[in-house]
Formats: structure tokens, sequence, C-alpha cells
């Protein structure tokens, strides 16, 4: 990177954080630090909901993932704006009047301690594992830049996000949150110009489209009815909603964030501006990766895309082998490239058979480049097993650095900081949260003075920061970071979301059956994910549906067993 | 001082642009039908 790029990156980051810092100077007790004084207006809570969920995984993975296997990912997203309707309708109104802390407060109020308990814990567990991935994916970024090793570059970006946290509490978060989405949109903005800039002269946006299209990059509609395909419009709308409502329903870092809403209204209008924006958002992120693919097909990619792992097979014995594979992946390349210029013939021509026929061509040329890349993956495992071989998250990174002007670079890599800084921070403030709330607060301390659990919510999030950090240094091995934390969702959403349902919507369950419904769900998902007969966003559906189904029939078997009792008595 | 009288909740939360939140639940899910059109549209013209 250059003088220019490091001064662009260090100001951005600088003038966020110390922004954030100022903006929630003297958070002076409890309601303050974690619920920002519930103060802040709806395009606040819009923007805080969308950085907390959109982390930097999703500005590395999400092109890496249409890069690889085009835009079907979008219809993850397609249950999300119903999901906003039902939290308006439900969630919100009843968290708000019982003015709660958290989402799991709620529970002990409807139910009992230990459901609350349960909740809470499955929370903690879920969002500490999820938040060290979250640390790491931008670790990666200084690493290859710095070519250093992740440790290093995920103890800088988490100790970072610890301070101003720490500090701050949420008004620290939502406020850096704003100006980060802020930039975030124009940085991605200009990214998207610049890929369409630096195709060919004769290559117009249509065009590079309409090439990727042909490779099977812009599938982001699929209709059919495929119980193991990953994303269909059914994955999307019925498993997406489900994993969307439970994920903002009963995830204290997205809660947390609406709460902070200075009144219903206005934390309805900013989740619902989500529901609005959310989509076409996520659906010009993947079209910027199918871009960088159509940019690949006139340019040649590297070999593999993480330059970390690439050098470090070139210094290795097996140097010779990768420099053989690298010339059958100069022809291969020099092939693909005849083909792809004969398809902008046919286009041009407007001649159907003939893109039909290229169409095969170009597809079982795409294949041969994969097969190459994957001897490549094959070597490095055979020069050192502990080798990271998937490269998806480096694709997006690996042109920015190569091709993007200096500033920009600077900018890009800024977003991807924040990005991962945003969700990071939400995710630390509301384990802290949870915490203090309904484990500390509730079972261990129940009488400490307000300024006590204000030390205990910076104690906590200095801990789940540590915990969190610690979880990074581990994720290296875990393929694609964004399917890793959406896959370790839906084995918990679901359970937490069935425990909200029955207590919003079947008033006759009680705690004792909803609760152990819960565990024996959560035992059947797990032996379900782990089997992998289903795609893992159906898991979200079966455990919510377990959930009402189980506690139905304990209530029942529990009502059953009263009336014999009551019955018995009265003979 | 003259006292003003509280605004009802109801009429407190009212959205802007529409009249009752209810519409404006309509335009979501119309607006997800639109787009899943579009992107169907899009995928079409592009495979």
């Amino acid at each position: 990177m250059s003088v220019i790029d490091w001064s662009v990156l260090i100001i951005t980051l600088v003038v966020i954080v110390a922004y954030g810092v100022y903006k929630s100077r003297g958070a002076q007790n409890i309601q303050g630090y974690l619920l920002g004084n519930q103060s802040l207006p709806w395009y606040h809570v819009c923007l805080s909901v969308m950085a907390t969920q959109a982390s930097a995984i999703t500005f590395l993975s999400a092109p890496g993932l249409a890069y690889s296997s085009g835009m079907s990912f979008v219809q993850f997203y397609l249950g999300l704006p119903l999901a906003m309707i039902v939290l308006c309708i439900t969630f919100v109104p009843i968290f708000h009047r019982l003015k709660v802390y958290t989402a799991y407060e709620y529970l002990e109020q409807r139910f009992d301690l230990k459901t609350r308990a349960l909740t809470a814990f499955l929370f903690l567990i879920q969002r500490g594992l999820s938040t060290g991935i979250t640390i790491y994916a931008p670790s990666i970024i200084l690493s290859t830049i710095l070519n250093i090793n992740t440790t290093y570059t995920t103890l800088f970006i988490g100790s970072l996000v610890i301070f101003y946290t720490v500090y701050g509490g949420t008004k620290a978060v939502s406020y850096t949150q704003m100006l980060q989405m802020s930039i975030i949109f124009c940085g991605l903005f200009a990214a998207g110009i610049m890929v369409v800039h630096l195709l060919p002269g004769d290559i117009g946006f249509s065009r590079a489209i309409s090439i990727a299209g042909k490779m099977g990059r812009t599938n982001a509609i699929d209709f059919k009815l495929d119980l193991n395909n990953q994303y269909t419009v059914w994955t999307g709308l019925i498993g997406g909603f489900f994993l969307q409502l439970s994920y903002f329903g009963t995830d204290q870092s997205q809660v947390g964030r609406y709460l902070s809403g200075a009144s219903v209204s206005q934390s309805r209008l900013g989740l619902l501006m989500n529901g609005l924006v959310k989509i076409p958002m996520q659906f010009l992120i993947l079209l910027i990766g199918v871009l960088v693919f159509a940019f690949y097909q006139y340019n040649r990619p590297p070999i593999f895309f993480n330059s970390f792992e690439l050098n470090k097979l070139e210094n290795s014995k097996y140097g010779p082998e990768l420099d053989k594979i690298k010339v059958n992946y100069d022809r291969a390349f020099d092939e693909k490239q005849i083909e792809v210029n004969k398809m902008n013939a046919a286009l041009d021509a407007d001649n159907k058979a003939l893109i039909d026929q290229q169409r095969t061509a170009l597809q079982l040329a795409d294949e041969k480049e994969k097969g190459i890349r994957l001897q490549v993956t094959e070597l490095m495992l055979k020069n050192d097993e502990q080798a990271n071989t998937k490269d998806n998250n480096y694709i997006f990174l690996s042109f920015v650095t190569q091709y993007l002007p200096k500033g920009l670079i600077g900018l890009l890599i800024a977003i991807i900081f924040l990005a991962s800084m945003g969700s990071t921070a939400s995710a630390l403030n509301s384990l802290a949260s949870t915490t203090v709330i309904d484990i500390y607060k509730r079972l261990i301390k129940k009488d400490a003075s307000d300024h006590e659990y204000l030390q205990a919510s910076r104690l906590a999030t200095v801990f789940w920061g540590v915990v969190c950090i610690v979880m990074a240094l581990y994720a290296s091995k875990i393929g694609n970071l964004l399917e890793a934390v959406n896959i370790l969702g839906s084995y918990i959403y679901g359970t937490i979301l069935g425990v909200f349902l029955v207590a919003f919507y079947v008033k006759r369950v009680n705690g004792r059956a909803v609760f152990f419904a819960a565990l024996l769900t959560e035992a059947i998902i797990v032996v379900l994910g782990r089997s992998e007969l289903v795609a893992y966003l159906w898991l979200n559906v079966i455990g919510c549906l377990l959930v009402v189904v189980i506690a139905l029939i304990i209530q029942q078997i529990i009502n059953a067993g009263s009336a014999n009792v009551e019955r018995s008595e009265g003979h | 001082m003259i006292e003003q009288e509280p605004i009802g909740e109801k009429e407190q939360d009212l959205p802007p642009f529409v009249k009752n939140w209810k519409q404006f639940y309509r335009l979501l899910i119309g607006w997800l039908v639109f787009l899943i059109l579009i992107f169907y549209a899009f995928t079409k013209y592009f495979e």
C-alpha cells in the first residue's frame, strides 16, 4: 500500500473512533451505557441495525461468493422484510412497553428464570463464537497487505474495538456505526464504478454482466424446490424469514440496537427502512463480485488469491511443481480468452445457436480453470496440512489492492475495517448486556449500586473481547466465513425463536414445558445439522417449529398429570 | 402555564408518508415482490 492509502486508512479509523468516543462521553449510568438513554432517532436505528448485520465478512465473502458461484446468495435475505414486519407488530412494542434491557429479561416475566437463563446462555455461546469469526475476517486483510501472520492483525483489530466499546458503550457503538455506514456506501459506489471503468474499452457494463451470466454467475433467483440447495427463493423466504426473525428478534446484538430508539415508532421506522434497503444493497455487493469476475475474463487472475499461502508454496520444495501447474494455468486462461472473444462475437451477432454453443464452451473452460486451481490447493496441503486452501475471502481484496487507484485502496480497506468494527462492537456490547443484566445482576449480585453495574458492564466487555480474539485466532481453519457464521446461527436461532414465539402467541404453555422443549430441540437440531440431511437454512424453521410442537405436547402431558392428581385427591 | 393535551399513543405512533403502519407493511411486501420479479428478469436476461 502507498503512503496515500495508509494515510486515508489511518485518518478514517482515527476520525471514526474519536467521533464515537466524543459523542458518547459522560455515560454515567447503566441505562446510558447499555441503552444509550433510549434517545436515538430512526435513521440511527436503521444504520446501526445495518452496520451490526453487515460485518466485514459481508464485504469480503459476498463478492468472493459471487465470483466463484454466482449471485444466488442474495436469496438468503428475501425473508428479511417479512421478518421486519413481524418484529414491528409484536416484538418492538412489547420490549419497549416492558422497558427491558435485554430480550431474555422478557422471558422471565412470561415464563421463569431457567428459561431466561437458558436462552441467554445459548445467545452467549452463539454470539461469542461468531464474533470471533467477525474479528478474524478483516484481520486477513492486514495479513495479506503486510504479509504477516493473522495472529498479530487479529490482536490489533480486537484491541481497537474493545477500546471504544468499553469507553462509550451503546452510544459509541451507534454513533460510530452511523458514520461507518455512510463511508461504506460511498466507498462501495466508487468501487463499482471503478470495476466498470477498468473493463476493456469495448466491454460495457451490460456486456460484462452478459459474459458472467453465460458462465452461471447471474443466478440471482431460483424457484426450484430443492431441499438440498442452500439458496433458492423458498429457502430465502421461509428459512431466511425464520433466521432473520430470530436474529433480529432474539439476538441481543440487534435487540440492543432498536431498543435504543427514542420511541416505538422510531424503532419501527428504523427496522422497516432496513427492510427496504438491505436486499438491494446485498444485490449490489454481489454484483460487484460478478463485475470482478467479468474483469478477470480479460485479465489473468492469480492462480490462488491468498498471496500469503501462495508465497509459502512457491518457497517450498513444491515450488517447481507449482511452476508447471502455472504454465498449464496460463495456457488454460489463453484458451478461455479465445472462447470469451467468440462469445462476444456471438452476442454482437445476436446468434442464439452460437451463443448456446459458446456457453457450453465457456463453462467447460471455466471448469478446466477450476480443476487447475484445485491442483494448487492439493499441493498446498501436501506442503502443509494446516494450509488455508479457501481463497474466496481474498478475491475482492486481491482485486482492490492490485487494480484500484491510490487513495481508493485505502478507503476500501478502511471500509472493511469499519464494517468489522461496527458489528464486533455491537456484539461485545450485547454480550456485556446479557452477562450483566441476565447473569450477574439476576443471579449473582442483585442489590449492587448503579455504578457497580456500570463497572461490571465495562469488565464484561473486556472479558468478551478477549474471548472473541481467542476464537478469532482459530477461525483461519474455517472455509467460507460468511457461511460458517450463518450455519452456526442456524443451529441455535431456531430454538431461541421458538421459545419467543411460544411466549408471544401460545399463552397456555408454561415455563417448564418450553424449557424442556428447547433442550430437546437443540439436541435434535445438532444431530440433524451434523448429518447434513437438509440445507442449513431449514434448521431455523425446523428448530422453531419443534420447540412450539414439543412445548405443546409437554404442556398437554403436564395438564393431564395435574388433572389426574386432582381427580385422585377428589376421590 | 398552559398545559397541552398529551398526544395519544396511536397519534404519536404514526409513520411518515403513509396513513398508518399497516400501509407501510403492505408497501414493504410490495417492494419485496417487485425485487423478486426484477431479480428473476435479471437472471433470465443474462443467463
